[in-house]
């Protein structure tokens, strides 16, 4: 089963809740870094976030089998949030490591 | 940062309305408990030794005391005047320490180098340091009336009610003048003391050791122990009697045999009158330098409340000044000032904004900016005055120039937003702000900068109008502090999104705006003549405007000093005194009260001589006048000139301590001649008394250099009183005891102590001739005349001897009135320099009020040009063009304009006020021209063509510029038009800014468009561009 790049975008309060649960649950490395949205859906945003209009977010990326994003979803559900998540996926083309 | 605090701000919305509430709180318990009196502390850190040295002539007091004293005090670190005045019995010596120095290490540095030199002093010089007191500290003064005796009333004042007094907070002492000092009196027979082989020293050695009770220390009784007490002090007369001289072969001689004893009263050195009925005792509250005047006041209040019914029957304490009277209404103006300022920007902001909410937001800043600027004064150390709260009254309008700049911006950007545009609301109102900081923040801190220099004034001018600038200044920041947190956070909660309409004032001026603007366009070349010519206009009623250093403040008291011969005695300058009280209340119906204090008071701190008086003129309410302040005094002037021998001049209570602290001197102004020999500085002061009077402005002109008063001099022949067995000591001290009286300890009546006093027999106080044959006996018992062993003749000599700073010197002593002083000082120095040479050695000093207005007028031209180059460098910073910075600048003359024709329309001088005026109008001017000259560079820099972009930022800037120039000038309105204390300082300020603002909004539309388009770009960026 092929591999996929699982990117995550949350508030930044639930990073560290997201990230641990994933990397527990999948035995997966999961990388976590700052974003700053210029969005246009504030619906979810917090009064700091209103007032510049940039969106203070974290991207969770994580490379899992594809048949594990259900599971991964599903652990997105069970996590206590306090905003929502948005996701998509990205094939992996090749993948490796140099020492 | 700014940016940072105000998305902060908008993120903690609700904390920023509680605290904003918190801070409003603690800002109007601040404003509740700030010190408040009607001055700000001007007095510089002055310790006063005054000395009394009873019986001594001016001459005496010179050499025996001023001298020593000088010596050790010259020198003293952070000194920076020591004068010094020898006058009848009393040394009063002041020194001037440099600002800043602390009151208590000057007075102990004093205190250690005097106590070095007080035992070279001539035997019964007493006194010491002077309260810790300022010219402000006389803020409660009263008469004790009643149908008791003088004595009585004196003794109920001084054991009573001033015990009582000091002990309230912040009450330095309390003066007791008038009446007579109870004491117990000796008067010995010279001839019984003469058969009994005694003289007076033999008396008062006998005086002195039987009075005293003490113990003796413990006796064992048994288990007990008894203390000794061995009792042996003079209660009563009879016990003054019954005192035994001495006992030869069994005989007792009693003081009763020898002398007469009796109740008696000290030597009165003055005197207190009221309403011409007669002498009277005055109480007068000092209160220590720095307390607040009103909680004293109040404090003395109920003091005198709870002791008013432990007074005798028929006893009654008359208030005839009252400081929280003139704090009450001085206040009051600038408080009835800030309210109507307040009310009249409220409405123009509606009429300018059309929003009656966004004007609200805006209005909100003045009270939470004032009660902030509150809780920084406290935290400097600033109290409540004319002058600190004068300052928030001159910044009203300044005060919303920021708020109103947020406001507008956030209302165009909230109806210029599309429906499609999906930023949060609170982004709108952030970027409308942060757009702005620039401006808002640079505008406030140029106007902050011209204040500045205001700080750096010295002396009397820096004492008064640090506290305006520093005011202004607090105000400004919390303005400031105010735009960029709460105004946006108001904003955001109270603004309503859509689109807002023009308002019908601006639907008015706008289409007329721009046909004068396009006319201006047109004829180019009147323009410039029209400015021309208002500049010329400017330098020809700057010279025609009079140059005073300050209008005189209305305290509502007014003082009659009043002069007679020198050499009169108590008895007829106090017959004087009831005379010119007659004269007054029967030729001035608007008199209320009128008392009279002659000489000196018992504390010394005004010692005047028997010949000096000043009259407390009380008038009645307002609405009882029949004219004018300025015709009652003048219908004053004109009673008193009924009176021979007494010249009288009017002034006020605290301008009269203020020029007395100053200059050492009272008047407006004070000319020094310095120089050694008495004589030729009396002929100096002469002519230049002369020339002063002739000088036109002058009311009243006197110097004391050639007053002479009558001396009895004796020269003792020492061989004849050698002869006779006396020494120059036992005669001098003879006669000072025939005379003033010898102390020779006290009687304790429960807490007061009664002092006893040994004088001659009597009937020679008023009798030189009986004097002479005063009866001095020798040490081998013989008697002799005075006459026989002294010569006595009569002289004269010096009233007083003034010093400064160990130099001798004559003063001449000018009041001007209906006429600039500096035009009067430069007048009278010409005809001084042309007509009296100095001699070598001597020289002349001018000062007073026109020393302060020259120092003043220097400073300003220092520090004025460097606020400016400050000016210059953040206009630099912000606009990043030096084209742009030199044209905002170039709009400052243009707006003096207004300024100087307006103040000389007005008939009013150019005094420290109205340079404050000047200062204001410099910031409010340069601020338009910033508004003004950005938004022409903004168009360009979007690409809008010169020609165009300056008509149209002329037109969109037109009601920025508007409102800030006519919230200024509609702030300072209710200050024109003040007739309380405190306004004539106001008025003059107030006229200079209305009258600039005028100019400098109307050149600021119509000129520097046209100055720009030619002079704001260029070539290469114009060809860029």
């Amino acid at each position: 089963m092929a591999d996929v790049l699982l990117t995550l975008h949350c508030a930044a309060a639930d990073a560290e809740v997201i990230g641990e649960a994933l990397r527990a649950a999948l035995q997966t490395p999961v990388h976590v870094r700052a974003e700053a949205v210029l969005g246009l859906d504030f619906s979810d945003a917090t009064t700091a976030e209103r007032v510049t209009a940039r969106l203070d977010r974290r991207a969770i990326e994580l490379v899992l089998p594809e048949g594990d994003i259900p599971e991964a979803l599903g652990i997105l559900g069970r996590v206590r949030r306090s905003g929502a998540v948005r996701w998509y996926t990205s094939a992996v083309l090749e993948r490796g490591r140099v020492a | 940062m700014l940016r940072e605090l105000l998305a902060k701000a908008l993120s903690f919305r609700f904390l920023v309305l509680a605290a904003a509430l918190v801070v409003a709180g603690i800002g109007g318990w601040t404003f509740a408990n700030l010190p408040i009196d009607a001055y700000p502390d001007i007095a510089p850190t002055q310790v006063k030794i005054i000395l009394k040295a009873p019986g001594m002539t001016p001459d005496e007091v010179e050499t025996r005391i001023l001298a020593p004293i000088e010596q050790e005090m010259l020198g003293l670190p952070k000194q920076a005047v020591l004068r010094a005045t020898a006058k009848y019995a009393i040394a009063d010596i002041t020194i001037d320490f440099i600002d800043g120095t602390d009151i208590y290490w000057a007075r102990q540095q004093v205190s250690e180098r005097l106590a070095g030199v007080m035992g070279d002093l001539p035997a019964g010089v007493n006194g010491g340091l002077a309260p810790i007191s300022t010219p402000l500290s006389e803020l409660f003064m009263f008469t004790i009336d009643g149908p008791q005796s003088l004595e009585a009333r004196r003794t109920v004042l001084d054991w009573t009610i001033r015990p009582a007094l000091r002990t309230v907070p912040g009450v330095a002492d309390v003066n007791a003048l008038g009446g007579y000092v109870r004491t117990f009196e000796v008067r010995p027979d010279p001839l019984a003391l003469g058969a009994a082989g005694l003289t007076m020293a033999d008396v008062k050695a006998a005086v002195e050791s039987g009075n005293r009770n003490d113990g003796a220390g413990r006796l064992a009784n048994g288990e007990n122990a008894l203390i000794v007490r061995a009792v042996g002090a003079i209660k009563t007369l009879d016990d003054l009697r019954a005192l035994v001289l001495h006992a030869p072969g069994g005989r007792v001689l009693r003081l009763g045999d020898v002398a007469t004893i009796s109740n008696g009263s000290l030597t009165r050195y003055g005197a207190v009158t009221a309403d011409g009925h007669g002498e009277t005792v005055e109480g007068l509250v000092i209160a220590l330098r720095g307390a607040d005047a009103r909680k004293v006041v109040t404090g003395v209040k109920e003091r005198l409340a709870e002791l008013k019914h432990n007074l005798p029957p028929g006893m009654t304490i008359n208030v005839f000044y009252d400081r929280s009277d003139l704090i009450a209404r001085a206040v009051g103006t600038v408080e009835e000032a800030l309210l109507e300022a307040t009310i009249l920007v409220v409405v123009l902001l509606v009429v300018f904004l059309g929003d009656w909410r966004a004007a609200a937001i805006v209005a909100t800043t003045l009270p939470m900016a004032a009660l902030i600027c509150f809780i920084l004064m406290r935290g400097w150390g600033l109290t409540a005055n004319l002058m600190s709260l004068g300052g928030l009254a001159i910044a009203i309008g300044m005060l919303v120039d920021g708020a109103v700049v947020v406001v507008e911006n956030v209302v165009e950007r909230l109806s210029a937003a599309r429906a499609e545009d999906q930023s949060p609301r609170l982004h709108h109102v952030f970027r409308a702000t942060s757009d702005v900081i620039v401006p808002v923040s640079a505008g406030l801190l140029i106007i902050a900068l011209v204040f500045l220099p205001l700080v750096s004034l010295e002396g009397l001018e820096g004492k008064l109008f640090a506290p305006v600038a520093l005011t202004i200044i607090f105000a400004l920041v919390a303005a400031l502090l105010l735009a960029l947190t709460l105004v946006p956070v108001l904003a955001s909660l109270g603004l309503k999104s859509g689109v807002h309409g023009e308002p019908w004032l601006m639907r008015q001026l706008a289409p007329r705006y721009s046909a004068l603007l396009g006319a201006a366009f047109a004829r180019q070349k009147l323009v410039y003549g029209v400015a021309g010519l208002g500049l010329a206009a400017a330098v020809v009623a700057y010279g025609a405007v009079g140059k005073t250093f300050m209008p005189q403040m209305d305290e509502g008291s007014v003082i009659a000093q009043l002069v007679k011969s020198p050499s009169i005695g108590l008895a007829h300058s106090v017959a004087g005194d009831m005379a010119a009280q007659r004269v007054l209340k029967a030729k001035v119906p608007e008199v209320d009260r009128v008392i009279s204090r002659v000489g000196a008071d018992e504390l010394g701190l005004d010692p005047m001589g028997l010949n000096e008086t000043d009259t407390f003129i009380t008038l009645k309410p307002q609405s009882e006048w029949r004219g004018s302040k300025e015709a009652i005094i003048e219908d004053m002037r004109h009673a008193m000139a009924l009176l021979p021998g007494i010249s009288a001049s009017f002034t006020q209570p605290i301008e009269m301590r203020v020029s007395e602290m100053l200059t050492g001197s009272r008047g407006d102004l004070a000319v020094k001649i310095f120089g050694p020999d008495g004589a030729t500085l009396g002929k100096l002061a002469g002519q230049i008394e002369g020339i002063l009077k002739a000088t036109r402005g002058a009311t009243e002109v006197m110097t004391v250099a050639n007053d002479r008063v009558d001396y009895l001099q004796i020269d003792i022949d020492r061989l004849a009183a050698g002869r006779a067995g006396l020494s120059v000591d036992a005669i001098e001290d003879t006669l000072r005891g025939q005379l003033e009286g010898v102390r020779a300890g006290v009687v304790a009546e429960g807490n007061r102590r009664i002092p006893i006093v040994m004088r001659g027999a009597g009937g020679v106080e008023a009798n030189p001739a009986a004097f002479s044959d005063t009866l001095l006996r020798g040490a081998d018992g013989q008697t002799v005349r005075l006459s026989d062993v002294a010569h006595v003749h009569p002289v004269a000599g010096p009233v007083k001897i003034d010093h400064e700073n160990g130099s001798r010197y004559a003063l001449v002593q000018a009041f001007v009135s209906g006429r600039d002083l500096v035009g009067y000082v430069e007048e009278a120095k010409a005809a001084v320099q042309a007509k009296v040479p100095m001699p070598a050695g001597y020289r002349v000093v001018w000062g007073g009020q026109f020393e302060n207005q020259q120092r003043a007028a220097a400073r300003l031209s220092l520090v004025v040009p460097a606020a400016l180059l400050l000016i210059f460098f953040v206009l630099l910073a912000t606009l990043r063009s030096l084209r742009a910075a030199l044209l905002i600048l170039v709009n400052i003359p243009f707006a003096m304009v207004g300024g100087i024709v307006a103040l000389w329309a007005a008939g009013q001088y150019l005094s420290v006020p109205a340079s404050v005026g000047f200062i204001a109008l410099l910031g409010i001017a340069v601020l338009n021209g910033l508004v003004l000259v950005s938004y022409f560079r903004q168009l360009r820099a979007e690409g809008v063509p010169m020609a165009e972009a300056v008509r149209l930022g002329a037109e969109r800037r037109l009601r920025p510029v508007l409102m800030t120039a006519s919230i200024t000038a509609f702030g300072l309105v209710p200050l024109l038009f003040a007739t309380g204390p405190g306004s004539e300082i106001q008025q003059p300020l107030a006229i200079v800014v209305i009258g600039g603002l005028v100019s400098s909004t109307l050149l600021t539309l119509v000129l520097l468009p046209i100055l720009f388009e030619r002079f704001g770009e260029s070539p290469e960026e114009r060809a860029n561009g």
